[in-house]
């Protein structure tokens, strides 16, 4: 059979995609060689096939989602119907979780705070007068608490400070030195007479054993 | 990402945001075939209208187990188009008739090359000049092998013709494609 341009067109997709039998192709790419109209042909088709899948999208209308649901359903800015299934969804929602936590949180704290017992809530817990009462008992307490924490901890940096200063002071004399039964050195005394003021304090009390150790 | 047939399924119990969701995932797909084929942005716009309303009112009829959902609508997209290609037939003989000596719009200098000097948009609105001047049935299939990338079988099913047919549509679609663009000065890098 002789190849002819009109098979050549017939069969281009085909070979194109190499579809072709190898006998079919071989007739095929003699023809090419002869024919420049179909190997012109070929290749523009080719380089066509090969472009228009990658040619851009048209931009689709803005609005055009908008007016299509309005002539079908006619649900565009209507709220959905509420059933079981999206109030449930709704309730399992991360946002419904997270305030959920937040409030349960803050009722706790409010708890803590009003000195509440939640397994013994009576009427009188809700009465404003004794919710004053529990609220301001409980700042006082935690302000009472606040003030001998600070207290304790202006006592341990006091004499911490005292003994790296009486650390730094030279040596005394040996020729000076005072006798057994003297008074302690002014700077001592000072720092026991400190010690001794702070004394109700736990934390003071087991420096001051430590001190006098030391001392 | 639910799958189509889900969301046909939640649309068919009545939930507004499944219809929504599977207009919103299909809308670019309607009106880019409905554009490729008609060449003019309002058809375009109002056939997609169109075959929504059409989908929306018979989505009770669709069968997964028969295809996709895509495959399926672009079979109604494809109908409504060949319907409105037959319905206004005549109005598009008369506007040919009355372009008929003037400069052609999309036409490029002789001998330029895209890679020279056209963008691939330029590019795109070329190939839809051309498009318009090949017949129906070859350019549905050029545009939705080639533009649309469905692949013979689903072309098969949404034409309603034999693989061979499709085989030489697309084949016959892409020789003239392939000339009217070589008339109009468009044509590849064959160095």
């Amino acid at each position: 059979m002789t190849w002819t341009c009109i098979h050549s067109e017939e069969r281009l997709a085909d070979y194109l995609e190499g579809q072709l039998e190898p006998a079919e192709r071989a007739q095929m790419e003699a023809h090419l060689a002869e024919c420049a109209a179909c190997r012109e042909l070929a290749a523009q088709v080719r380089w066509i096939s090969g472009r228009l899948p990658h040619l851009p999208p048209e931009v689709v209308p803005p609005g055009l989602v908008y007016r299509i649901l309005e002539a079908t359903s006619g649900t565009v800015g209507r709220k959905p119907a509420i059933t079981w299934k999206t109030v449930l969804a709704g309730l399992l929602s991360p946002r419904f979780a997270l305030g959920l936590g937040t409030v349960a949180a803050t009722v706790f704290i409010l708890f803590q705070a009003l000195d509440i017992n939640p397994r013994k809530i009576t009427m009188d817990n809700l009465n404003p007068v004794n919710l004053y009462r529990a609220a301001d008992q409980q700042a006082h307490l935690t302000y009472a608490r606040g003030m001998r924490f600070v207290n304790d901890l202006r006592v341990v940096y006091e004499i911490r400070s005292r003994l790296e200063e009486a650390s730094a002071t030279p040596a005394p004399v040996p020729e000076q030195q005072t006798p057994k039964n003297a008074p302690a050195p002014q700077s001592e005394q000072k720092l026991k007479n400190d010690l001794l003021r702070h004394g109700s304090s736990l934390t003071a009390a087991i420096t001051l054993a430590g001190l006098g150790g030391g001392l | 990402m639910e799958p189509d047939s889900q969301l046909v399924a939640q649309c068919l119990r009545g939930e507004a945001a499944a219809w929504e969701e599977l207009v919103r995932r299909h809308t670019r797909r309607v009106y880019n075939l409905a554009y490729r084929f008609t060449s003019n942005r309002q058809e375009a716009e109002d056939l997609s209208q169109e075959v929504f309303l059409r989908i929306y009112r018979t989505l009770a009829s669709y069968r997964a187990v028969h295809g996709e959902f895509t495959t399926w609508l672009t079979s109604v997209t494809r109908n409504l188009l060949i319907d409105h290609y037959r319905r206004t037939r005549r109005d598009r003989l008369t506007d040919s008739i009355d372009e008929e000596g003037s400069p052609a719009e999309h036409k490029a200098a002789p001998g330029r090359r895209p890679d020279e000097s056209a963008s691939a948009s330029e590019l795109s609105a070329q190939v839809q000049h051309a498009l318009t001047k090949i017949s129906p049935e070859l350019r549905e299939a050029v545009i939705l092998r080639d533009l649309q990338g469905l692949d013979y079988r689903e072309i098969q099913q949404v034409l309603s013709v034999p693989e061979g047919t499709v085989k030489s549509r697309i084949n016959r679609g892409r020789i003239e494609l392939a000339r009217l663009l070589t008339q109009m000065g468009v044509t590849g890098d064959r160095a």
